[in-house]
Order: structure tokens, then C-alpha cells, then sequence
């Protein structure tokens, strides 16, 4: 039993990053159709941002909040550079160009900062607090649950309550309805993606110093679960995604806790085909047809 | 008719050619050349098997390392049988690499039943997971696998007719090469059967397929299976290159230069395989040996070394995809003043494939018309 | 009369497919302009030239004396053009009120969001029916409810030309006909220039004070709405009835 909770806390903890990483792969399908596959490369480019940014300048939050930064820049620039008209193009072109930018961003950061595991440190202890003998979480999970709550609420007030979120999700519906209603698709398109990336980075920067470490294919693995998670959570939905992205925590977490931790690759694999050939729209879309 | 034989007389010739061509250039050859040759072969495989499954099918696969894994493991386990045994010939080697390609057939088959249900990013997804996933069941099996250090794949010497100073890399790139040409020369025909059509009238327009008596589903799963034992026999001859099966050789970045062979070469065109492989290895060569000359200290040298083949890869993908959507061989007809086949960009259909495929006169013998 | 709208020369099309050849149009403000025609005569692609969605391969398109050739659809916006598409263009997942705030969303400044709910009252005084659904999600609609919405969120942005690709499409008659009486309503109160593409040319023409038939992308005819439905030949040969 001890066990049992012990996992279910660790899978809350993996499975919030896994819910970032798939929203922010969710925020860009919706308006673009693009699924991106340099999303893992994108936040761990920023991990090495906030390395270097926490070097110099010896603080490790300028470091955290220039991650933030970097990837919502880096998120803009990708699409500005790679993903303009990529609405026109057949998706099979956008998946290479997603692997391209992967291929890139991953040999980029291996010929500045070197293809071995650096250590990255966790903003808190990650020793866990335990009761009796039954070990529950750490207080660096409580923060990774913690930030990655606080940043979908954001998330959800801008989408849902601003004058800037409902130009959003109006260019997502209906991009040639919402340029007749003189919403500038473009730049709020570039505005997706910028805030996709600022999640991806919040999921590196949070799940890279879980033991992971930080070298160039660091977040390969997790954004294979990430990926899982948004289409757990059919792809279609916000919400959706960050359910998905805790299931799939959890799952995780107890099939590496109770079967072994090398059966994790495995253990997706098997959970994203079985999602896929059974309930292919994902356990919480709606009545929509969906071609997977 | 008599089109198809001289389709299939101009393959033999291209084939006697190739192998001409292979006999010439490995004597003339360094050791050391003559071992990245057998690498190339590798490629040039698995490539080929690439380029029919995405550019010709319409199905694209992220992880087509794990089924060279596949085909390399079993190659690598029927030799050791065979060693332990003491069992030697001319024939041992074959049969192990026509195992290892038939049962990364069957094992392509079975994702390919999977694969049939899924399209664009999802099969990308599902693919890359498999990537990631197979490798690391070696580590699961460690007592049948080696884990991490992988499996040795013993071989028999050069026949001894081929003379005493018959350099083992020099054999080895003839295995590695006959294979590719093997490969290159049966899905060359079959591009130019009915299957072929079958292919291109599925990724064209799958109702439109379906409508003219296609079974889709049997289709893909055909091309996935054709795919697999490319890449099966692919991942045999890289193992034999090697002289070892190991988690290492066939991982991400494997499956991700493969794709990136048949994007730069030109997608559903098999020459634009042979030079995208071409590109891929003898550009990281180039490379890495520029690098070298640079007189770098150490450690930069050393991530460059590692490093930068990849970054001119990743360039190249998003470029071609951006650019040159035909890749090299599209380059090529457009020079030639042919039209061009870029039907990634425009996703031009193929109107009457469908219909052509209908009518075709010999069976397929999948039974993909009903 | 100054014109509203002076539009002259006008080609556009598809690619290396022409659909529009030499279109001439000037609009009245305060009129309503039907523009008739078979299927495929050009009429949605004239309005899509018109608003911005296709870029025009020649030809001068003049508001109130600004050229509009070159400027994106959102530019055309601000300056008082709405369009609603052939379809509606309801946002289906979004709701009533979130489709009506949409509609003002281009203003900018200080007074814009005053500017924008005083303009979504109106539509509520307008569309009784919206009024009683603003909460509701546009897919949630009827047909009637749908294109009252579509209509509104334009009124929205208080445009100075209004154009309409089919409104009565799919409608049933009752409600049609109401929506084009409103029209005129509109068109009195409002003094803006409308340009009303429609199947059913009897109800067109007989709200229109203009009318224009369109055949293979040329304006064969033009004239006063009365005369062009008086005009034998014409009806014969170009508006079937």
C-alpha cells in the first residue's frame, strides 16, 4: 500500500510535466494542424538557455525565468521560420520539418555544450517527506504540481476571458471567418506557438532535473510521453490534454514501479497504441469523427 | 506484355551493371573505405524500403531503425547458433540474412496492422514511440540480448577462391552491396507492377482506392511488410558490417538519418534513396574529417566531431521540405526539364492511378482486388 | 449622388484560372445592390475580391475614395467593409455573446469596448431571438438563429458596406423573408451600401434598389432593381423565370 501511494504521488509529479508538454503540443494541433515533433528539442534548448543564464549570473530563477523566456521566443521564431503556410502544406511535410528542426536543435546544443549529462539542479529538495516508513512526495514535486497548475490557469483565463483569447480561439475555429472579422490570424497563429514553447520549457525545466539530467536528446523520451498524453486526451481539447498528460503519469509510474523502470519506452508504446486502436478520438472528446 | 520485359531485361542489366560496378570499385578501394561502403549498403537498404513505404504509400515511419534492430538481432543470434555449432559455407550467411529479413517482415507486418488504422502524426508518433521502445527491450532480456553491450555477429572468412589477401571489409561491403542491389532491383519491379500501383493509388486518394475494388487496409499493410524485409535485411547486413547487434547502432538518431536519406533524396523515388544515403554517409564522413583538419582543441573538436553531420542533416530536412520539396531527384527532373513530382507540396493526386490499377492486367498476389 | 463604393476593371481568380473579367460596380450609400447570376457566374468570388479574401490580378476597388487594392482583409475591416460568407460563418464552438464581442474586436483605443456593447445591444434589440440566447454555443442555433448572428456580428462592427453571400440559403421561406425585410430596415437607418449575392432572385430584386447579372465572371446587365425584373430577355437568359 505504501508503495502503491508513494507511486501515485511520483505519477502526479511526471504526469503534470507530461500534461505540459502535451498541451503545449495540443495548443499548436488545434490552431495549425501541426503536430511538432521538435517540441522536446525546443524545451531542452531552453533548459540550456537557463544552464548557461544561471552561470552567469549566479541566480538560479533568472535562469528559470529566461528558460520561460526563451522558449516562448524560440516558439515564435519556429513558426515564423518553419511553420508559415504550413496550413498548406501536406501533413507529411510538416512532420518532416517538426523531425528536421529536431535533428537541428539537438545538434546544435551537442556542438555548444556537449553531447555528456550535465547535472541540473531541482529548484527544491527533492528528498521526499514521508510518514512512518511510507516515503509521499518531495517538496520539488509539490512545485512542479504547483507551477504547472498555476501556468494552465493562466492559460485558461487568457484562452477564455480575454479579448486576446477569444481572437485566439476564434483563428483556431475558423482562421478565414476571424480574418473577415479583422483578427490578424497570423500573428496570433505566431502568439500560439510562442506560448507553446513557453510551456514546453516549463516542462523541461521541471522534469530535467528529476534525475532525467540535461543533454541534447534529454527530453526524447518524454516528449514520446507528452505526445502520449495529448493523444490520451484526444489532441482536440486543452483540458483534455492535461488529463491525458496525468493518466498517463500515472500509468507510468506504476507500470516502472511495480514491472521494472526499463519497461517505461514499453509501457507507452503499448498505452498509446492501445488508446489509439480502441478510442481513437481519446477518452474525453466529444461526438467528432477523427481520422488518426 | 513485352513493355515488362524489357522493364525487367533493363533491371537485370542495371543489376549485372551495379554489381560490375561493386566488383571494380571494392578492389580499387582502401579498407577503411571499403567498410564505409558496407555501412552505405545498410542505408541504401533500409532506405529503399523507406522511400517505397512514405513516398510511394503514403505512410510514414519514424522508427524504421527498430526493424533494422530486428533483422540484426536475428542475424546476429542464427550466427552465433551457427558458430557454436561450428557450422560453415557459402550459404550459412545468406540463409541467416534471409531469416533476419522475413521475420522483420512478419514483425512489420503486425505493425503494419496497427499502422493501417493510423494516419500522419499519429503513425509518426506511433512509430517514433516504437523507435524508442525496442531498443530498450534489450535491456529487458538481458540474458538473451546482451543488454547494452549487444551481441557479437560471428561470420565465416572470404571464400578462400577469392585468394588469400582478400580483405574481410572488402568482403563485407560485398554483402553490404549485394544486398542493396538485390534490394533496388526487386522493389524496382515491383514499383512497376500492380502492386506498385496499388501503392501509389492508396496514398493518392484512399477512397477513391477503395471505390476501384482496393482493400486499403491490405495495401499498407503490404507496403509495410515489403518495407520491413527491406529494412530486416538492411539491419542484417549492418550487423554483419559491424560485427555486432547493439542498442546503440539502431536507435533514434539511426531512424531519423533514414528518413532524413529518403526526404534529401527525393520521397517514392529509389534512386533518390541511393543518393540520399549517399549524402547522409559520405556527408557525416566529410564532415567529421573537416572538422578534424580544423585543429580545434579537444573537447570543441570533439562536439563538433559528434555534432555537426547532425546539424546538416536537420538543416537539410526543413530546407528540402521548405525549398525542394522533390529533393534531389525532383531537382534532377526539373533540370531535365521532366515534370517535376513534388506531390508533397502540391499533394497533386494521381487521378487515374486508381482506375489504371483496376485494370491491370496481372493479379496482385496479395489478393488486394476483391 | 457621391459613390460609396467605386470598383473598376476589376480581375481576379484562382490561380492561372480567371474568374472575374473587367468588373465596373459603383454603390450608392444608403442602397441595396442585388448581384444575380447562375452558378459559377463569379458572384462569391466577387465578393471575396472584394473584401480581401483573394488578391485581385487587376483592377481598382475604391472606399469612400481610398484604394483598397493591397490591404488584407483585417485593414478593409477597420475602414467599414464586413462580409458574411457563404455558410454564415458562424463560429459554432464559440457562443453567442463570444461571436457578437467578436464582431468589435478590430476597435481599437479607448471608447472600443463602449463602442462594441453598445453595438451588440442593438443586435439584441434587432435579433429578439439572440437576445434570449446569448449563452448558447453557435452550433446550437437553427438555421434562422444562425444567419441572425452571422448578420449581427457584421452590424457589430457598424460597417459602411455590408456584403451578403446568399442569407437565404437553406432558410425557410417565413424566415428569409423576414431577414430580408430587415435589410431594408437597415439599409434606411444605417445608410450603409449593401451588396447582396442571392439564389432567389425574386426576393432579391424585390428588396434591392440596384441590381447587377453576372454571367461567366462579366457584368452582362445592370440597372434598377424594378427594371431588370421587368425585362423579358433578361429573365430568360440569364435568371431563369
Amino acid at each position: 500500500m505504501s508503495r502503491f501511494i508513494f507511486l501515485t504521488f511520483n505519477g502526479l509529479s511526471f504526469g503534470a510535466v507530461y500534461a505540459a508538454l502535451a498541451l503545449a503540443l495540443v495548443l499548436i494541433w488545434r490552431t495549425t494542424r501541426v503536430l511538432n515533433f521538435a517540441q522536446g528539442a525546443m524545451a531542452v534548448a531552453t533548459a540550456y538557455v537557463a544552464l548557461s543564464v544561471s552561470d552567469w549570473t549566479g541566480s538560479y530563477w533568472i535562469g528559470f525565468g529566461a528558460a520561460l523566456a526563451a522558449g516562448f521566443v524560440l516558439g515564435a521564431v519556429v513558426e515564423r521560420v518553419a511553420f508559415r503556410g504550413a496550413d498548406r502544406m501536406p501533413p507529411l511535410n510538416t512532420i518532416v520539418i517538426g523531425v528536421g528542426l529536431l535533428i537541428l536543435i539537438e545538434a546544435v546544443m551537442g556542438m555548444l555544450y556537449g553531447s555528456a549529462n550535465r547535472g541540473f539542479p531541482a529548484a527544491y529538495s527533492t528528498r521526499a517527506y514521508s510518514v512512518g516508513s511510507t516515503a509521499l512526495f518531495s517538496k520539488q514535486d509539490v512545485f512542479t504540481v504547483g507551477s504547472v497548475l498555476v501556468l494552465m490557469l493562466v492559460i485558461a483565463v487568457l484562452l477564455t476571458r480575454t479579448p486576446q483569447g477569444l481572437r485566439m480561439r476564434a483563428a483556431a475555429f475558423a482562421p478565414e471567418v476571424a480574418r473577415l472579422l479583422g483578427v490578424r490570424v497570423g500573428r496570433l497563429l505566431t502568439l500560439g506557438w510562442a506560448l507553446s514553447g513557453l510551456v514546453g520549457a516549463l516542462a523541461a525545466m521541471l522534469v530535467i532535473p528529476t534525475g532525467l539530467g540535461l543533454f541534447p536528446q534529454a527530453m526524447d523520451g518524454v516528449f514520446i510521453l507528452g505526445f502520449t498524453g495529448a493523444v490520451v486526451g484526444g489532441l482536440e481539447s486543452p483540458v483534455g490534454a492535461v488529463v491525458g498528460g496525468v493518466l498517463t503519469g500515472l500509468a507510468l509510474s506504476y507500470a516502472s514501479g511495480y514491472i521494472g523502470s526499463d519497461i517505461t519506452p514499453l509501457a507507452a508504446l503499448v498505452l498509446l497504441v492501445v488508446v489509439l486502436l480502441l478510442r481513437p478520438t481519446g477518452l474525453f472528446s466529444g461526438s467528432q469523427v477523427r481520422r488518426v | 506484355m513485352a513493355l515488362l520485359r524489357s522493364t525487367l531485361v533493363r533491371h537485370l542489366v542495371l543489376l549485372a551493371l551495379g554489381a560490375l560496378a561493386l566488383v571494380l570499385l571494392t578492389g580499387s578501394l582502401s579498407t577503411f573505405h571499403n567498410y564505409e561502403l558496407a555501412g552505405l549498403g545498410a542505408y541504401v537498404c533500409t532506405a529503399a524500403g523507406l522511400t517505397v513505404l512514405t513516398g510511394l504509400n503514403g505512410q510514414i515511419s519514424l522508427g524504421h531503425a527498430a526493424l533494422m534492430a530486428i533483422g540484426g538481432y536475428t542475424v546476429a543470434l542464427l550466427q552465433i547458433r551457427f558458430s557454436d555449432r561450428a557450422i560453415t559455407g557459402l550459404w550459412v550467411l545468406p540463409l541467416s540474412l534471409l531469416a533476419g529479413a522475413a521475420v522483420t517482415g512478419v514483425a512489420a507486418a503486425v505493425v503494419g496492422v496497427a499502422a493501417a488504422r493510423l494516419r500522419g502524426p499519429y503513425l509518426a508518433g506511433v512509430t517514433l514511440a516504437l523507435g524508442v521502445a525496442l531498443p530498450a527491450l534489450t535491456s529487458r532480456f538481458t540474458s538473451v540480448f546482451k543488454g547494452d553491450q549487444g551481441l557479437s555477429v560471428p561470420f565465416d572468412p572470404p571464400p578462400a577462391s577469392l585468394g588469400a589477401n582478400f580483405a574481410v571489409e572488402r568482403w563485407q561491403a560485398w554483402i553490404s552491396l549485394g544486398a542493396a542491389l538485390i534490394v533496388l532491383f526487386f522493389l524496382a519491379n515491383l514499383n512497376r507492377s500492380a502492386i506498385g500501383r496499388h501503392f501509389r493509388a492508396v496514398r493518392d486518394d484512399e477512397v477513391a482506392a477503395q471505390l476501384s475494388g482496393l482493400s486499403v487496409p491490405r495495401v499498407q499493410i503490404l507496403a509495410f511488410t515489403v518495407s520491413g524485409v527491406a529494412a530486416g535485411l538492411g539491419g542484417g547486413v549492418f550487423a554483419v558490417s559491424l560485427q555486432t547487434a547493439s542498442p546503440g547502432s539502431f536507435d533514434l538518431t539511426l531512424s531519423l538519418a533514414l528518413l532524413s536519406a529518403v526526404v534529401i533524396g527525393g520521397l517514392g523515388s529509389l534512386a533518390g534513396a541511393v543518393w540520399g544515403s549517399i549524402i547522409v554517409v559520405y556527408l557525416g564522413i566529410v564532415l567529421r574529417g573537416f572538422v578534424d583538419d580544423l585543429g580545434l582543441s579537444a573537447a570543441s573538436a570533439q562536439k563538433l566531431h559528434d555534432n555537426l553531420p547532425n546539424a546538416a542533416f536537420g538543416l537539410l530536412l526543413v530546407l528540402v521540405m521548405l525549398i525542394l520539396p522533390g529533393g534531389i531527384q525532383g531537382l534532377l527532373r526539373r533540370l531535365a526539364g521532366v515534370a517535376p513530382v513534388d506531390r508533397l507540396r502540391r499533394g497533386r493526386p494521381e487521378p487515374f492511378a486508381a482506375a489504371i490499377a483496376q485494370h491491370s492486367s496481372s493479379p496482385p498476389p496479395s489478393g488486394g482486388q476483391q | 449622388m457621391t459613390e460609396l463604393l467605386e470598383v473598376e476593371g476589376l480581375c481576379a481568380g484562382y490561380g492561372a484560372a480567371p474568374v472575374l473579367h473587367d468588373v465596373d460596380l459603383r454603390l450608392a450609400p444608403g442602397t441595396i445592390t442585388a448581384v444575380l447570376g447562375a452558378n459559377g457566374a463569379g458572384k462569391t468570388t466577387l465578393l471575396r475580391t472584394l473584401s480581401g479574401l483573394l488578391r485581385p490580378s487587376a483592377g481598382r476597388i475604391d472606399l469612400t475614395g481610398r484604394d483598397l487594392i493591397g490591404l488584407p482583409v483585417e485593414r478593409r475591416v477597420m475602414l467599414g467593409v464586413a462580409h458574411v460568407p457563404e455558410g454564415r460563418g458562424v463560429i459554432g464552438e464559440l457562443t453567442v455573446q463570444e461571436n457578437l464581442r467578436l464582431g468589435g474586436l478590430w476597435r481599437k483605443g479607448a471608447g472600443a469596448r463602449r463602442e462594441t456593447d453598445a453595438a451588440i445591444a442593438e443586435v439584441y434589440d434587432l435579433f429578439e431571438p439572440l437576445a434570449r440566447r446569448r449563452g448558447y454555443h453557435g452550433h446550437q442555433l437553427s438555421g434562422g438563429e444562425r444567419q441572425m448572428l452571422a448578420l449581427g456580428r457584421a452590424l457589430v462592427a457598424r460597417p459602411k458596406f455590408l456584403l451578403l453571400d446568399e442569407p437565404s440559403l437553406g432558410l425557410a421561406p417565413v424566415v428569409a423573408a423576414s431577414i430580408m425585410a430587415l435589410l431594408r430596415t437597415l439599409r434606411d437607418a444605417s445608410g450603409m451600401a449593401v451588396l447582396l449575392v442571392e439564389q432567389n432572385v425574386h426576393s432579391a430584386l424585390a428588396i434591392a434598389d440596384e441590381g447587377v447579372v453576372v454571367s461567366l465572371g462579366r457584368v452582362v446587365a445592370r440597372g434598377k432593381a424594378a427594371d431588370l425584373q421587368a425585362d423579358e430577355g433578361l429573365r430568360h437568359a440569364y435568371l431563369g423565370f
